[in-house]
């Protein structure tokens, strides 16, 4: 088993009667880097500040290697723990080389406690480490913002700690600093084998650069895990109140996280917001999934197998869909799932799907929908004779389909349009 | 693992050695605080040979022992004038210019503000109210030989910042900001209340006036002796936390963070410099401006590091009050003039011109 270097065990920690953290738990194993996101006032700088000693949780433990923080001195937990402050101080004029050996502080004894030559030589390192050696005669108060912060965890790094703690490394920079700092991080725990906890803002960088991520919203962890387990909608939705669009990073294949705005997601929707049941696979209906969730519309899906990238997105995007096993075709029970979802939706569209013995259930379940009076929407990207492994089967029930009325769109564009047309946002009005 | 392209990082100015510069700095500071005594030893030489009995510079040697010379030879009224007058009030104007000067500095890295001075969390005003109740009340007592207006003026002081203090304080914690603010407010409260007895004190208003100026005119070794201990204390508690003094300027979290116990060092020095501004207030009166401007033209000369800025201050502070007192009585003698008015007319010119010329100045930060 894995040793735990720190156990934070149900902290709670009031301010007077505000609330700020409740019953928090969580382990640190030596070498971990965690992001601990949520909302403002959501207790993440609390948090940080109790595993430092700053703060004492009025309820719960924080044990470092096995023992309460709290027994250890300021002094001791200082040798272990560093922290990078949201805020840095830098009114007086201590050049850079003064401000990295304050971190010495710590390890400096007897009487006079003058840097010996070790703390000079762990003092530079710190310094080459993060790339500050050649600001070492600089007064702090003239750097820019990103070179501070590259500073201040130098500073931090002359602790030799075991654990870094930084609150918002990354708030007041542009976008090369923010990089640059978390770029460092990753290279420091690597090289260092330092555990780094940070609160982060942007859940970009929280999915891009941490594989372990702790969301946190009224004082209360509302997930612990992988990006993939915490970044979803509806969790964030719960947190923050808001919602996202998720997708996969094209580079990298990582979570990419889009805000969406209230206003627009309210005027795309137009008042009245459609449910839509999505039939596609393979990709096919994943770009359409995403216009339509972004213009407030409730999308739900199916048949699909699970790992497809149609899949992938409504997971992402936390819709409703009937899921199966991957290379399964689809069984009585998932048709008839997604026969109720379709019954469900105030319409249905078909994406430019290709058809095989496997999938060719959907097609049956739109047909059947069509009769039983639901608008269906067949996007025709490509014809569907190209898309027709069943030896004809498909082309034969799609071409009914078009007799019984569904009706043909061209594009994406065009399908969304047609469903806008379809029901028109002062339909509620009318309701 | 390939270490991170860093922007900037290739147009720097080659890999300098971090420390070498620094090294270079300390030297140079340390040069400083060798001037700065060398400059008090003069400045104290000079202020003990002017006034009205003038003494030739040979025969000052000799008194002082500097120089071997039979003592039989010379006038015993000198002598007498020399040792008992004018080296006691030398020495008690270094040590109260030192304490002023050292209180100041630290109480502008405590508070984090450069407008504080020795007095800025009421000790002053304390002691002000305690000296004018025993001249008013014409308390005469004597303890441990020193007199009454001293010994009140201390206690009074010493009572005063443990009352703001408590004010201040909630729990085991100390908020930095509440004590300023309850500094002030006691401090205004109790300048009222001396402000109304001076109001009353009748024929006494002239002594009362002169003692609030500040000045050394009743120095003698007995006062040297009785405030030295208290001196010695509050500034071994100043320079033993130097170090943490610089961390306190990065602030309070920020200190902690790097293992300072921060509650702990505060209350020290709290105590270390009330204890040096109430043995300089309880001596020589209220005697403004050194505590304030002093550690910030030292600040702007050496840099802000406390190991070297507690004794630069410390001696630049003794030399100008030893300066400002020797002027004081020289200047309209056989009228004395008060010490605070010269050292208040002295240093704000000066220290405006140190303001203005301190990019000229860099060759020590």
């Amino acid at each position: 088993m894995p040793r735990v270097l720190l156990d934070v065990h149900g902290i709670t920690y009031s301010y007077g009667s505000v609330p700020a953290l409740a019953g928090i738990t969580f382990q640190v194993q030596p070498g971990e880097m965690i992001a601990v996101i949520g909302p403002n006032g959501s207790g993440k700088s609390t948090l940080l500040k109790c595993l430092d000693r700053a703060l004492r949780p009025q309820r719960g433990v924080v044990l470092l290697d096995g023992r309460d923080l709290w027994d250890y001195s300021r002094r001791d937990v200082a040798r272990r723990i560093a922290v990078v402050p949201q805020e840095t101080v830098t009114e007086f004029d201590f050049t850079v080389a003064e401000v990295v050996l304050m971190g010495r502080q710590p390890h400096l004894s007897g009487l006079i406690r003058r840097e010996s030559p070790r703390d000079l030589a762990v003092a530079r390192e710190a310094m080459e480490l993060t790339s500050t050696l050649h600001l070492a005669e600089r007064p702090v108060s003239s750097l820019s913002g990103g070179e501070r912060q590259r500073v201040i965890i130098a500073r931090a790094l002359a602790q030799e700690p075991e654990i870094l703690l930084l609150d918002e490394p990354t708030s007041h920079l542009d976008i090369t600093y923010q990089v640059e700092i978390l770029d460092l991080l990753v290279y420091l725990n690597r090289i260092k084998n330092i555990s780094i906890i940070t609160v982060i803002h942007d859940l970009n960088l929280a999915a891009q650069y941490f594989r372990r991520v702790i969301l946190l919203s009224g004082g209360k962890i509302v997930d612990v895990g992988p990006p993939e387990k915490v970044i979803t909608t509806p969790k964030i939705r719960q947190a923050y109140n808001t919602e996202v669009l998720l997708t996969r990073h094209p580079g990298n294949g990582r979570l990419f996280v889009t805000p969406l705005p209230r206003k627009s997601v309210e005027m795309m929707s137009g008042g009245f917001r459609p449910t839509v049941h999505l039939v596609g696979g393979g990709g096919s209906g994943a770009g359409l999934m995403e216009a339509m969730f972004v213009r407030g519309w409730k999308v739900t899906a199916g048949v699909l197998n699970r790992g497809d990238r149609d899949w992938e997105q409504g997971r992402l995007l936390g819709i409703e869909m009937v899921e199966i096993p991957p290379f399964v075709p689809i069984g009585d029970e998932a048709h008839q799932q997604n026969l109720t979802l379709m019954k469900k939706a105030d319409c249905a569209v078909l994406a430019s799907v290709p058809f095989g013995q496997g999938n060719l259930r959907n097609l049956y379940a739109l047909e059947e929908a069509l009769a039983g009076g639901l608008p269906v929407f067949l996007l025709d990207e490509s014809p569907i004779e190209e898309r027709d492994y069943t030896g004809g089967i498909a082309t034969e029930v799609y071409r009914r389909m078009i007799g019984k009325g569904a009706c043909l769109v061209p594009s994406e564009v065009s399908a969304l349009e047609a469903i806008q047309k379809r029901f028109p946002p002062n339909r509620a009005l009318s309701r | 693992m390939i270490k991170p392209q860093i922007r900037a990082e290739a147009s720097s100015g080659g890999r300098g050695v971090p420390f070498v510069a620094l090294e270079q700095k300390r030297w140079r500071v340390r040069l400083l605080i060798l001037l700065l005594v060398l400059l008090l030893l003069v400045t104290a030489a000079v202020a003990v040979r002017v006034g009205a009995v003038s003494v030739p510079v040979a025969d000052l040697l000799r008194i002082l022992g500097v120089v071997p010379g039979s003592p039989s030879t010379l006038d015993p009224v000198k002598k007498a004038i020399i040792l008992e007058l004018r080296l006691p009030r030398v020495v008690l104007a270094a040590l109260v210019g030192a304490s002023l000067a050292m209180a100041g500095a630290a109480f502008q890295a405590l508070f984090r503000n450069p407008m504080a001075d020795p007095y800025v969390i009421g000790v002053s005003s304390g002691a002000s109210l305690g000296a004018t109740v025993a001249m008013l009340l014409a308390v005469d007592f004597r303890f441990l030989g020193v007199g009454s207006v001293p010994v009140l003026a201390f206690a009074a002081a010493l009572g005063t910042v443990f009352l703001v203090y408590q004010l201040a304080k909630t729990g085991s914690v100390v908020s930095i900001f509440t004590l300023l603010l309850a500094g002030i407010a006691v401090g205004s409260f109790l300048s009222a209340i001396v402000s109304l007895l001076v109001y009353f004190s009748g024929e006494r208003l002239h002594q009362v006036v002169f003692w609030l100026m500040g000045g050394f005119g009743g120095a003698n070794w007995l006062y040297v002796r009785t405030a030295l201990p208290y001196f010695v204390l509050g500034t071994g508690m100043i320079a033993f936390y130097a170090r943490e003094l610089n961390l306190l300027l990065l602030g309070e979290e920020t200190a902690g963070y790097l293992g300072v116990e921060v509650e702990r060092a505060k209350k020290l020095l709290l105590t270390g410099a009330s204890l040096l501004t109430a043995t300089a207030v309880s001596t020589s009166g209220v005697i403004g401006f050194v505590g304030l401007i002093v550690p910030h033209a030292v600040r702007m000369v050496a840099g802000p590091d406390h190991r070297f800025l507690i004794p630069a201050s410390a001696l630049a502070g003794a030399t100008l009050m030893v300066a400002a007192d020797a002027l004081a009585r020289t200047v309209l003698a056989p009228t004395e003039l008060p010490v605070g008015l010269i050292t208040a007319l002295a240093g704000g010119p000066f220290f405006l011109y140190v303001l203005r010329n301190r990019r000229k100045m860099k060759f020590f930060s």
